[in-house]
């Protein structure tokens, strides 16, 4: 049969965000994938060069829309590293809140849109309107919905509102509630079983090599997580097991891993991680301080050296390399994202030989967020 | 795995939609606060009397949303006579220059709402003092939306 060209995107319910997938087909089989990004093209690390240290916390957050938390979180880091900060021990626990919190809203995302893709169209509608109650708590707690510019080198903005920890723990109970209902629709419905089993596989041989982390990670056997390996925060504090192949709780093991299943399963499972880890840190968390004194802004200089900070996200591994050269604006960040490598080459390589209906549940089940990989 | 199972959402027919018909009806939280609560990052206000024109707050924003003009009846008072303008096509909302205010003057309120077809309605000098989720509502009239019409209070 002749070979076509379709391309997917960039306003297409089919792709993640605001990129394209250009394809080569042969009938319903895919030849040949190249990701086409340039859409959301911003310049992320060239800006921060311009801006002063404190500038720059309100820009990071949107290298990652749905879950923006992280990337404050990795900036701070880097930046309290370099000034030699420690911060205070209730920062670190309203850090950890708030981390879990974005990570919940973002798999509910993530699960939505997926089951979107395999046409179930009731998850989209649930998982976004749970998704709210989330943000019905990013309000009260950071002052905004989406971009919370919340988390600072130093410590957190504000302090936990009295009564915000009863309204978290009834959405977590709620959310606890509905995913017995996701389950029923989605995770344990006959239709995911007969469509993701087995598609979209990533060898398990190569996902180290091709820099595959997160939940796609795991989902290939491997127990990499930063919170583990490398725990910041308080996460060390916490009581919680790497969720990873094939260790998939009350779910059915169908294939041998690294397939859209299995990713989706793991975020299913860590979406409940996620819940008893707020719930300890609400529980552990002790009165103090909230945040240490900054210098004036406008003269605040860090002095001069380098450090490179990993945090985990609902996507993967974050990175940030903050150099310094002791003035008041960074000489250069780069920032070290994991849907480049699962948007780019991952997908490009696992979408060849899929068959065209399976194109955008591949795409979902990386997790792909646009944003990140044009920095 | 079930084939059965899935019919189970067939209950949500029954169930209020998530949707609400904003803003005819309140938008609540979980526990029946309204929303927006104080935090909310949403326009200026800015107590022209406190303020003394220190321009801070124009350094500090990276998006260059905050601009200066003279008013003249502030003359003779303490700092310099010039105040704040804002212009809303620019500001994201962050609230750096609320934070950097070394008189706390500026401040960010609840209020979000702003509906016109001219874009120069959405540059303007933020007055009053409005800090509580309770004030916004009554108090957006009083917000100047010139600098030149603005006039002292006594």
């Amino acid at each position: 049969m002749k070979e076509y060209e379709l391309f997917i995107g960039p306003q297409h319910p089919g792709v993640t965000g605001n990129m394209m997938y250009h394809l080569w087909v042969d009938g319903d089989t895919v030849t040949k994938a190249e990701c086409n990004v340039g859409y959301l093209h911003r310049g992320f690390e060239k800006l921060m060069e311009s801006r002063n240290w404190m500038q720059n916390v309100p820009l990071v957050c949107r290298i990652c829309v749905p879950e923006p938390d992280v990337n404050e979180m990795a900036y701070a880091m880097a930046v309290e590293q370099l000034m030699d900060w420690e911060i205070p021990e209730r920062a670190k626990y309203i850090r950890v809140v708030i981390l879990e919190l974005a990570r919940i809203a973002a798999y509910l995302m993530s699960i939505g849109s997926y089951a979107g893709s395999l046409g179930i169209y009731t998850l989209p509608q649930w998982a976004l309107g749970d998704r709210d109650y989330f943000l019905d708590i990013f309000e009260q707690l950071t002052g905004a919905r989406v971009y919370h510019i919340y988390i600072w080198p130093g410590g957190v903005r504000w302090d936990m509102p009295e009564k915000l920890p009863g309204l978290i723990e009834k959405t977590l109970s709620y959310t606890e509630k509905r995913l017995k209902l996701y389950d029923d629709v989605l995770f344990k419905n006959r239709i995911f079983f007969d469509r993701a089993v087995g598609i979209g596989k990533i060898p398990k041989g190569k996902a180290i090599e091709w820099g595959v982390t997160g939940p796609n990670l795991r989902a290939c056997g491997y127990g990499y997580d930063i919170r583990k390996l490398e725990p910041y925060a308080v996460y060390d504090d916490m009581d919680f097991e790497v969720i990873k192949y094939p260790e998939l709780g009350d779910f059915d093991v169908l294939s041998d891993g690294c397939d859209a299943y299995t990713r989706m399963i793991v975020r299913r499972l860590e979406i409940e991680q996620s819940i008893s880890i707020v719930r300890q840190a609400l529980e552990k968390m002790p009165e103090g301080e909230h945040i240490i004194k900054h210098p004036n802004w406008l003269k605040w200089k860090v002095p001069p050296g380098y450090a490179f900070k990993r945090v985990e996200s609902s996507k993967g591994e974050y990175g940030y390399f903050v150099v310094s050269d002791g003035s008041n604006k960074p000489v250069r960040i780069h920032v070290r994202g994991p849907s480049y490598t699962h948007g780019v080459n991952v997908a490009e390589t696992i979408l060849k030989g899929a068959n065209m209906a399976d194109v955008s549940q591949i795409l979902f089940s990386l997790d792909v967020c646009p944003p990140d990989i044009e920095r | 795995m079930s084939v059965l199972k899935p019919l189970k959402a067939w209950k949500h027919l029954a169930r209020k939609p998530h949707t609400i018909r904003y803003p005819a009806q309140e938008h609540l939280d979980m526990e029946g606060t309204r929303l927006p609560t104080d935090r909310l990052r949403g326009f200026h206000s800015n107590d022209l009397e406190k303020c003394i024109g220190c321009r801070m707050c124009g350094q500090i924003c990276m998006n260059d949303a905050i601009t200066y003009e003279e008013i003249p009846e502030l003359e003779g008072k303490k700092g310099k006579n010039i105040r704040p303008v804002v212009d809303y096509g620019r500001c994201c909302f962050c609230g750096l220059c609320t934070d950097i205010c070394p008189t706390n003057s500026l401040h960010l309120t609840p209020n979000f709402k702003l509906v016109s077809t001219d874009k120069h309605d959405y540059k303007f000098m933020p007055t009053q003092l409005i800090t509580k989720n309770e004030d916004y509502e009554v108090e957006l009239d009083k917000v100047i939306f010139d600098a030149k019409e603005y006039k002292e209070k006594f």
